[in-house]
Protein backbone atom coordinates (compact mmCIF):
# COMPACT_ATOMS: atom_id res chain seq x y z
CA UNK A 1 0.00 0.00 0.00
CA UNK A 2 1.41 3.91 -0.45
CA UNK A 3 1.62 6.11 2.35
CA UNK A 4 2.34 9.96 2.07
CA UNK A 5 4.38 11.69 4.07
CA UNK A 6 7.31 14.40 4.85
CA UNK A 7 10.69 13.56 5.67
CA UNK A 8 13.14 16.24 5.92
CA UNK A 9 10.94 19.28 4.48
CA UNK A 10 10.39 16.48 1.34
CA UNK A 11 7.12 14.90 0.59
CA UNK A 12 7.47 11.14 0.11
CA UNK A 13 5.25 8.72 -1.77
CA UNK A 14 6.37 5.15 -0.52
CA UNK A 15 5.19 1.96 -1.44
CA UNK A 16 5.28 -0.93 0.99
CA UNK A 17 4.01 -3.72 2.98
CA UNK A 18 1.54 -2.92 5.46
CA UNK A 19 3.46 -4.49 8.23
CA UNK A 20 6.55 -2.54 7.88
CA UNK A 21 8.03 -0.68 10.24
CA UNK A 22 9.02 2.90 9.57
CA UNK A 23 13.02 2.59 9.99
CA UNK A 24 12.76 0.10 7.66
CA UNK A 25 11.07 2.22 5.04
CA UNK A 26 13.49 5.19 5.98
CA UNK A 27 16.70 3.18 5.53
CA UNK A 28 15.42 0.26 2.69
CA UNK A 29 13.40 2.69 0.57
CA UNK A 30 14.49 6.30 1.11
CA UNK A 31 18.16 5.70 1.88
CA UNK A 32 18.00 7.47 5.23
CA UNK A 33 20.36 4.95 6.57
CA UNK A 34 21.70 7.03 9.80
CA UNK A 35 18.66 5.87 11.43
CA UNK A 36 19.94 2.37 12.82
CA UNK A 37 18.40 -0.02 14.26
CA UNK A 38 19.45 -2.22 17.09
CA UNK A 39 17.42 -3.74 19.23
CA UNK A 40 13.95 -3.56 17.23
CA UNK A 41 12.36 -3.27 20.67
CA UNK A 42 12.21 0.08 21.59
CA UNK A 43 14.92 0.08 24.32
CA UNK A 44 18.04 1.28 22.52
CA UNK A 45 17.14 4.60 21.43
CA UNK A 46 19.46 4.24 17.82
CA UNK A 47 16.29 4.53 15.52
CA UNK A 48 14.95 7.85 17.13
CA UNK A 49 13.57 9.89 14.42
CA UNK A 50 11.33 13.37 15.01
CA UNK A 51 7.91 12.74 14.54
CA UNK A 52 5.89 15.85 14.46
CA UNK A 53 8.84 17.67 16.11
CA UNK A 54 8.83 14.95 18.94
CA UNK A 55 11.16 12.28 19.45
CA UNK A 56 10.15 9.08 18.49
CA UNK A 57 11.15 5.03 17.77
CA UNK A 58 10.80 4.35 14.66
CA UNK A 59 10.99 0.78 15.65
CA UNK A 60 8.09 1.06 17.43
CA UNK A 61 6.33 2.81 14.96
CA UNK A 62 4.70 1.32 11.49
CA UNK A 63 5.58 2.87 8.12
CA UNK A 64 1.91 3.76 7.56
CA UNK A 65 1.39 5.85 10.79
CA UNK A 66 3.71 8.38 9.47
CA UNK A 67 0.71 8.91 6.43
CA UNK A 68 0.34 12.81 6.90
CA UNK A 69 2.73 13.29 9.07
CA UNK A 70 6.72 15.47 9.00
CA UNK A 71 9.55 13.36 10.16
CA UNK A 72 13.09 14.25 10.62
CA UNK A 73 15.69 12.33 10.85
CA UNK A 74 19.24 12.61 11.89
CA UNK A 75 20.24 13.40 8.06
CA UNK A 76 17.44 16.26 8.01
CA UNK A 77 19.13 18.19 11.57
CA UNK A 78 21.11 20.62 9.44
CA UNK A 79 21.53 21.95 5.45
CA UNK A 80 23.72 19.42 3.58
CA UNK A 81 27.21 19.35 4.44
CA UNK A 82 26.39 21.88 7.77
CA UNK A 83 26.41 20.57 11.76
CA UNK A 84 23.53 21.13 13.89
CA UNK A 85 24.74 22.80 17.64
CA UNK A 86 24.35 19.14 18.91
CA UNK A 87 26.24 18.06 16.10
CA UNK A 88 28.64 20.42 16.58
CA UNK A 89 29.03 19.77 20.34
CA UNK A 90 29.19 15.82 19.82
CA UNK A 91 33.08 16.85 17.85
CA UNK A 92 33.78 19.39 20.34
CA UNK A 93 33.30 16.78 23.45
CA UNK A 94 34.18 13.72 22.02
CA UNK A 95 31.03 12.41 22.61
CA UNK A 96 31.25 9.41 19.83
CA UNK A 97 33.25 6.46 19.56
CA UNK A 98 32.22 3.51 17.14
CA UNK A 99 29.43 6.23 16.15
CA UNK A 100 26.45 3.08 16.42
CA UNK A 101 24.10 5.27 19.07
CA UNK A 102 25.08 8.47 17.44
CA UNK A 103 22.22 9.43 15.42
CA UNK A 104 19.71 8.17 17.99
CA UNK A 105 21.42 10.70 20.99
CA UNK A 106 21.72 13.05 18.30
CA UNK A 107 18.06 13.60 17.58
CA UNK A 108 17.14 13.10 20.98
CA UNK A 109 19.46 16.09 22.02
CA UNK A 110 18.18 18.14 19.28
CA UNK A 111 14.96 18.09 20.19
CA UNK A 112 15.60 19.12 23.62
CA UNK A 113 17.82 22.05 21.77
CA UNK A 114 14.10 22.61 19.88
CA UNK A 115 12.30 22.63 23.48
CA UNK A 116 14.19 26.09 24.42
CA UNK A 117 14.32 24.89 28.62
CA UNK A 118 16.75 25.25 30.83
CA UNK A 119 17.65 21.92 31.81
CA UNK A 120 19.96 21.03 34.98
CA UNK A 121 22.65 17.92 34.18
CA UNK A 122 20.59 15.26 36.22
CA UNK A 123 17.58 16.42 33.84
CA UNK A 124 19.56 16.02 30.80
CA UNK A 125 20.68 12.45 31.72
CA UNK A 126 17.29 11.39 32.32
CA UNK A 127 16.15 12.30 29.55
CA UNK A 128 18.72 10.74 27.28
CA UNK A 129 17.89 7.73 29.45
CA UNK A 130 16.03 6.25 26.55
CA UNK A 131 19.35 5.94 24.56
CA UNK A 132 22.09 3.39 25.32
CA UNK A 133 25.37 3.92 24.51
CA UNK A 134 28.13 0.63 24.88
CA UNK A 135 31.41 2.34 23.87
CA UNK A 136 31.69 5.76 24.29
CA UNK A 137 30.28 5.94 28.18
CA UNK A 138 27.86 8.78 28.96
CA UNK A 139 29.90 11.29 30.38
CA UNK A 140 30.99 13.10 27.05
CA UNK A 141 27.58 12.79 25.66
CA UNK A 142 25.86 14.46 28.54
CA UNK A 143 28.73 17.20 28.40
CA UNK A 144 27.81 17.62 24.80
CA UNK A 145 24.16 17.99 25.47
CA UNK A 146 24.89 20.09 28.31
CA UNK A 147 27.55 22.29 26.23
CA UNK A 148 25.05 22.53 23.37
CA UNK A 149 21.86 23.37 25.38
CA UNK A 150 24.04 26.01 27.22
CA UNK A 151 25.64 27.70 24.07
CA UNK A 152 21.96 27.68 22.53
CA UNK A 153 20.61 29.14 25.52
CA UNK A 154 23.45 32.03 25.28
CA UNK A 155 22.31 32.43 21.76
CA UNK A 156 18.36 33.00 22.54
CA UNK A 157 18.89 35.23 25.36
CA UNK A 158 21.43 37.64 22.69
CA UNK A 159 18.69 37.05 19.79
CA UNK A 160 15.93 37.94 22.71
CA UNK A 161 17.98 40.99 23.70
CA UNK A 162 18.97 42.25 20.17
CA UNK A 163 14.95 42.41 19.17
CA UNK A 164 14.81 43.90 22.41
CA UNK A 165 16.89 46.25 22.29
CA UNK A 166 15.56 47.36 18.49
CA UNK B 1 13.03 -9.00 14.30
CA UNK B 2 10.20 -7.97 12.22
CA UNK B 3 6.25 -8.46 12.68
CA UNK B 4 4.54 -11.13 11.22
CA UNK B 5 2.31 -10.01 8.16
CA UNK B 6 -0.89 -8.62 9.23
CA UNK B 7 -3.81 -6.04 7.60
CA UNK B 8 -3.72 -2.74 8.62
CA UNK B 9 -6.18 -0.40 8.96
CA UNK B 10 -6.51 2.81 9.83
CA UNK B 11 -10.27 3.36 12.03
CA UNK B 12 -12.09 5.91 9.93
CA UNK B 13 -14.55 6.97 13.32
CA UNK B 14 -15.12 5.08 16.47
CA UNK B 15 -17.91 3.15 15.05
CA UNK B 16 -15.91 1.56 12.01
CA UNK B 17 -13.12 0.45 14.60
CA UNK B 18 -16.16 -1.08 16.84
CA UNK B 19 -17.68 -2.53 13.85
CA UNK B 20 -14.31 -3.99 12.66
CA UNK B 21 -13.54 -5.22 16.52
CA UNK B 22 -17.05 -6.90 16.08
CA UNK B 23 -16.46 -8.82 12.94
CA UNK B 24 -12.94 -9.44 13.72
CA UNK B 25 -12.42 -10.10 17.31
CA UNK B 26 -9.98 -12.29 19.04
CA UNK B 27 -8.14 -12.11 15.44
CA UNK B 28 -7.07 -8.65 15.81
CA UNK B 29 -5.50 -6.20 18.17
CA UNK B 30 -6.15 -2.53 18.79
CA UNK B 31 -3.20 -0.18 17.83
CA UNK B 32 -2.88 3.10 19.92
CA UNK B 33 0.56 4.33 21.31
CA UNK B 34 2.04 0.79 20.27
CA UNK B 35 4.48 1.43 22.88
CA UNK B 36 3.89 -2.07 24.24
CA UNK B 37 2.35 -3.63 21.49
CA UNK B 38 5.11 -3.03 18.88
CA UNK B 39 7.67 -4.99 20.84
CA UNK B 40 5.45 -8.08 21.09
CA UNK B 41 4.82 -8.03 17.66
CA UNK B 42 8.78 -7.72 16.45
CA UNK B 43 9.71 -10.09 18.70
CA UNK B 44 6.41 -12.31 17.28
CA UNK B 45 5.26 -12.86 20.76
CA UNK B 46 1.78 -11.59 19.23
CA UNK B 47 0.81 -12.27 15.30
CA UNK B 48 -2.48 -10.92 15.21
CA UNK B 49 -4.09 -11.38 11.47
CA UNK B 50 -5.58 -7.57 11.88
CA UNK B 51 -4.35 -4.34 13.45
CA UNK B 52 -6.79 -1.81 14.26
CA UNK B 53 -5.07 1.75 13.82
CA UNK B 54 -7.01 4.13 16.56
CA UNK B 55 -4.81 6.89 16.46
CA UNK B 56 -6.60 10.65 15.95
CA UNK B 57 -10.23 9.42 16.87
CA UNK B 58 -12.10 12.56 18.24
CA UNK B 59 -14.13 9.96 20.92
CA UNK B 60 -11.02 8.85 22.46
CA UNK B 61 -8.91 12.06 22.77
CA UNK B 62 -9.40 15.34 24.88
CA UNK B 63 -9.54 15.57 28.46
CA UNK B 64 -12.76 17.27 30.12
CA UNK B 65 -13.75 18.53 33.42
CA UNK B 66 -17.46 18.37 34.87
CA UNK B 67 -18.06 20.56 37.63
CA UNK B 68 -21.19 19.14 38.34
CA UNK B 69 -20.17 15.52 38.71
CA UNK B 70 -16.42 16.94 39.92
CA UNK B 71 -14.88 14.07 37.90
CA UNK B 72 -12.44 14.55 35.24
CA UNK B 73 -12.38 12.27 31.82
CA UNK B 74 -9.50 11.73 30.35
CA UNK B 75 -9.78 10.54 27.16
CA UNK B 76 -8.29 6.53 26.23
CA UNK B 77 -5.67 7.96 23.76
CA UNK B 78 -4.06 11.15 25.90
CA UNK B 79 -0.19 10.77 25.11
CA UNK B 80 2.08 10.12 28.70
CA UNK B 81 3.54 13.22 27.58
CA UNK B 82 0.22 15.21 27.72
CA UNK B 83 -0.94 14.31 30.72
CA UNK B 84 2.44 15.77 32.09
CA UNK B 85 1.23 18.95 30.85
CA UNK B 86 -2.31 19.39 31.11
CA UNK B 87 -3.46 22.06 32.74
CA UNK B 88 -7.14 20.32 33.67
CA UNK B 89 -4.32 16.91 34.65
CA UNK B 90 -2.06 19.34 36.87
CA UNK B 91 -5.50 20.78 38.41
CA UNK B 92 -7.74 17.64 39.17
CA UNK B 93 -5.63 14.53 38.77
CA UNK B 94 -2.03 15.55 39.39
CA UNK B 95 -1.09 12.36 41.03
CA UNK B 96 -1.38 11.18 37.30
CA UNK B 97 1.32 13.38 36.05
CA UNK B 98 3.61 12.20 38.91
CA UNK B 99 3.22 8.90 37.82
CA UNK B 100 3.64 9.60 34.32
CA UNK B 101 7.31 10.57 34.88
CA UNK B 102 7.87 7.46 35.91
CA UNK B 103 7.34 5.38 33.02
CA UNK B 104 10.33 5.02 30.57
CA UNK B 105 11.81 7.64 28.36
CA UNK B 106 11.58 10.72 26.55
CA UNK B 107 10.63 8.77 22.99
CA UNK B 108 8.29 5.94 24.61
CA UNK B 109 5.63 9.30 26.67
CA UNK B 110 5.73 10.34 22.87
CA UNK B 111 3.54 8.25 21.82
CA UNK B 112 2.08 5.69 25.13
CA UNK B 113 -0.98 6.04 25.94
CA UNK B 114 -3.41 5.99 29.01
CA UNK B 115 -6.03 3.88 27.49
CA UNK B 116 -2.75 1.76 26.07
CA UNK B 117 -0.87 1.04 29.83
CA UNK B 118 -4.71 0.01 31.05
CA UNK B 119 -6.02 -2.33 28.38
CA UNK B 120 -2.14 -3.78 28.62
CA UNK B 121 -2.11 -4.67 32.22
CA UNK B 122 1.42 -5.24 32.84
CA UNK B 123 1.61 -5.71 36.83
CA UNK B 124 4.67 -2.85 37.62
CA UNK B 125 2.67 -0.06 35.17
CA UNK B 126 2.21 3.29 37.05
CA UNK B 127 -0.95 4.49 35.73
CA UNK B 128 -2.98 1.03 36.59
CA UNK B 129 -1.57 1.60 39.71
CA UNK B 130 -2.62 5.38 40.66
CA UNK B 131 -6.12 5.00 38.70
CA UNK B 132 -6.86 2.15 41.18
CA UNK B 133 -5.52 4.34 43.91
CA UNK B 134 -8.06 7.24 42.68
CA UNK B 135 -10.73 4.97 42.55
CA UNK B 136 -11.44 5.27 38.58
CA UNK B 137 -13.74 4.23 36.41
CA UNK B 138 -13.01 2.47 32.51
CA UNK B 139 -15.42 3.42 29.78
CA UNK B 140 -15.87 0.77 27.40
CA UNK B 141 -17.78 0.85 24.19
CA UNK B 142 -18.60 -1.63 22.07
CA UNK B 143 -20.95 -2.31 18.72
CA UNK B 144 -23.48 -2.96 20.84
CA UNK B 145 -23.26 0.04 23.75
CA UNK B 146 -21.39 1.36 26.22
CA UNK B 147 -20.63 0.71 30.06
CA UNK B 148 -18.85 1.49 33.09
CA UNK B 149 -16.07 -0.48 34.75
CA UNK B 150 -14.75 0.08 37.60
CA UNK B 151 -10.86 -0.17 37.96
CA UNK B 152 -11.13 -2.39 40.53
CA UNK B 153 -12.95 -4.94 38.59
CA UNK B 154 -11.09 -4.72 35.64
CA UNK B 155 -7.64 -6.70 36.01
CA UNK B 156 -7.50 -10.30 36.08
CA UNK B 157 -3.82 -10.83 36.25
CA UNK B 158 -0.76 -10.59 34.42
CA UNK B 159 -1.39 -8.99 30.97
CA UNK B 160 -5.26 -10.46 31.88
CA UNK B 161 -8.23 -8.29 31.94
CA UNK B 162 -12.11 -8.68 31.76
CA UNK B 163 -12.39 -6.47 28.59
CA UNK B 164 -13.75 -8.49 25.43
CA UNK B 165 -12.29 -8.70 22.54
CA UNK B 166 -15.15 -6.93 20.83
CA UNK B 167 -14.48 -3.64 23.34
CA UNK B 168 -12.55 -0.59 23.38
CA UNK B 169 -11.51 1.24 26.47
CA UNK B 170 -12.74 5.01 24.97
CA UNK B 171 -12.02 7.18 28.34
CA UNK B 172 -11.25 6.67 31.95
CA UNK B 173 -13.39 8.51 34.36
CA UNK B 174 -11.19 10.07 37.87
CA UNK B 175 -12.91 11.58 40.93
CA UNK B 176 -11.64 15.21 41.92
CA UNK B 177 -9.48 15.55 44.42
CA UNK B 178 -11.45 15.85 47.45
CA UNK B 179 -11.06 19.21 49.57
CA UNK B 180 -8.05 18.05 52.77
CA UNK B 181 -6.44 15.39 50.46
CA UNK B 182 -3.33 14.65 49.83
CA UNK B 183 -1.90 11.92 47.14
CA UNK B 184 1.34 10.06 45.97
CA UNK B 185 3.13 7.74 43.86
CA UNK B 186 6.55 5.98 45.41
CA UNK B 187 8.25 3.46 42.81
CA UNK B 188 11.74 1.82 42.76
CA UNK B 189 13.90 0.49 40.10
CA UNK B 190 17.28 -0.33 38.85
CA UNK B 191 17.60 2.72 36.60
CA UNK B 192 15.29 5.38 36.09
CA UNK B 193 12.37 4.42 33.21
CA UNK B 194 13.00 0.20 33.87
CA UNK B 195 9.74 -1.84 35.00
CA UNK B 196 9.35 -0.73 38.74
CA UNK B 197 10.53 -3.79 41.09
CA UNK B 198 7.30 -2.21 43.42
CA UNK B 199 5.32 0.65 43.43
CA UNK B 200 2.67 2.38 45.75
CA UNK B 201 0.55 4.82 45.32
CA UNK B 202 -1.75 6.41 48.20
CA UNK B 203 -4.89 9.21 48.44
CA UNK B 204 -5.72 10.17 51.91
CA UNK B 205 -8.22 12.74 53.28
CA UNK B 206 -7.71 14.52 56.68
CA UNK B 207 -9.79 16.07 59.27
CA UNK B 208 -9.47 19.32 60.89
CA UNK B 209 -7.49 17.88 63.47
CA UNK B 210 -4.75 16.65 61.20
CA UNK B 211 -5.77 12.89 61.34
CA UNK B 212 -6.57 10.74 58.76
CA UNK B 213 -10.40 9.76 57.76
CA UNK B 214 -10.12 8.51 54.29
CA UNK B 215 -7.39 6.43 52.24
CA UNK B 216 -6.71 4.72 49.57
CA UNK B 217 -4.16 2.89 49.14
CA UNK B 218 -3.20 0.69 46.10
CA UNK B 219 0.50 -1.38 45.14
CA UNK B 220 1.92 -2.19 42.39
CA UNK B 221 4.52 -4.83 41.08
CA UNK B 222 3.86 -7.53 43.75
CA UNK B 223 0.98 -9.13 42.38
CA UNK B 224 -0.22 -10.44 39.12
CA UNK B 225 -1.87 -6.59 38.71
CA UNK B 226 -2.25 -3.06 40.71
CA UNK B 227 -4.14 -4.18 44.04
CA UNK B 228 -5.99 -2.20 46.33
CA UNK B 229 -5.31 -2.59 50.06
CA UNK B 230 -8.35 -2.69 51.90
CA UNK B 231 -6.39 -3.66 55.59
CA UNK B 232 -3.84 -0.42 55.15
CA UNK B 233 -6.97 1.94 54.36
CA UNK B 234 -8.61 0.53 57.20
CA UNK B 235 -5.55 0.80 59.31
CA UNK B 236 -5.01 4.12 58.48
CA UNK B 237 -8.65 5.60 59.98
CA UNK B 238 -7.15 7.99 63.03
CA UNK B 239 -3.89 7.47 61.52
CA UNK B 240 -1.67 11.03 62.33
CA UNK B 241 2.21 10.00 62.48
CA UNK B 242 5.04 8.17 60.67
CA UNK B 243 4.77 5.10 63.35
CA UNK B 244 1.01 4.96 62.33
CA UNK B 245 2.05 4.96 58.78
CA UNK B 246 4.42 2.46 59.24
CA UNK B 247 2.40 0.22 60.86
CA UNK B 248 -0.38 0.31 58.45
CA UNK B 249 2.13 -0.17 55.89
CA UNK B 250 2.81 -3.40 57.31
CA UNK B 251 -0.40 -4.75 56.67
CA UNK B 252 0.22 -5.20 53.05
CA UNK B 253 3.42 -8.25 54.03
CA UNK B 254 0.52 -10.03 55.13
CA UNK B 255 -1.95 -10.24 51.49
CA UNK B 256 0.75 -9.93 49.18
CA UNK B 257 3.35 -13.39 47.86
CA UNK B 258 5.64 -11.71 44.96
CA UNK B 259 7.44 -14.41 43.41
CA UNK B 260 11.35 -14.53 43.05
CA UNK B 261 12.49 -13.55 39.62
CA UNK B 262 15.49 -12.41 38.22
CA UNK B 263 15.55 -8.78 39.37
CA UNK B 264 14.85 -9.23 43.10
CA UNK B 265 13.44 -12.34 45.48
CA UNK B 266 9.80 -12.29 46.76
CA UNK B 267 11.04 -11.26 50.39
CA UNK B 268 12.98 -8.39 49.25
CA UNK B 269 10.11 -7.00 46.82
CA UNK B 270 7.79 -7.56 49.63
CA UNK B 271 9.78 -5.37 51.88
CA UNK B 272 10.36 -2.95 49.26
CA UNK B 273 6.31 -2.64 48.93
CA UNK B 274 5.68 -2.05 52.47
CA UNK B 275 9.12 0.70 52.64
CA UNK B 276 7.64 2.23 49.66
CA UNK B 277 4.06 1.95 50.94
CA UNK B 278 4.83 4.05 54.12
CA UNK B 279 6.86 6.78 51.91
CA UNK B 280 3.65 6.88 49.77
CA UNK B 281 1.51 7.47 52.65
CA UNK B 282 3.75 9.82 54.40
CA UNK B 283 4.03 11.85 51.29
CA UNK B 284 0.57 12.10 50.67
CA UNK B 285 -0.15 12.93 54.07
CA UNK B 286 2.00 15.83 53.87
CA UNK B 287 0.46 17.34 50.86
CA UNK B 288 -3.24 16.50 52.54
CA UNK B 289 -2.14 19.19 56.09
CA UNK B 290 -1.12 20.98 53.48
CA UNK B 291 2.99 21.15 54.98
CA UNK B 292 5.62 20.83 52.36
CA UNK B 293 7.97 18.68 54.80
CA UNK B 294 8.94 15.42 53.43
CA UNK B 295 8.21 12.44 55.63
CA UNK B 296 10.07 10.17 53.21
Amino acid sequence: MTVEFEVNGRAVTVDAPLHWLLADVLRNQLDLTGVHLACEYGVCGACTVLMDGEPVRSCLTLAMQAAGHQITTVEGLAPEGQLNPVQQAFINHHALQCGFCTPGFVVTASYLLNQQQEMTREQIREALSGNLCRCTGYQHIVDAVEDALRQSQAAGTTLAKTIEDK
Amino acid sequence: MKPAPFTYVRAATLDDALLKLQEWGEEAKVLAGGQSLMPLLNMRLAQPRYLIDVNGLPEMTGVDWCSETQALTVGALTRHRELLQHPLIETHAPLLSEAAQYIGHLAIRSRGTLGGSIAHADPAAELPLVLTALDSTLIVRSFEGEHSIPIGDFFLGYYMTILEPNELITAVKIPGLASNTGYAISEFARRHGDFALASAAAVVTVDERGTITKAQCAAGGVAPNAITCPAVNDSLQGARTLRDFSQAAQQLENFIDPPDDLQASGDYRRCLAVELMTQAIGQAYARAVGTKEAWA
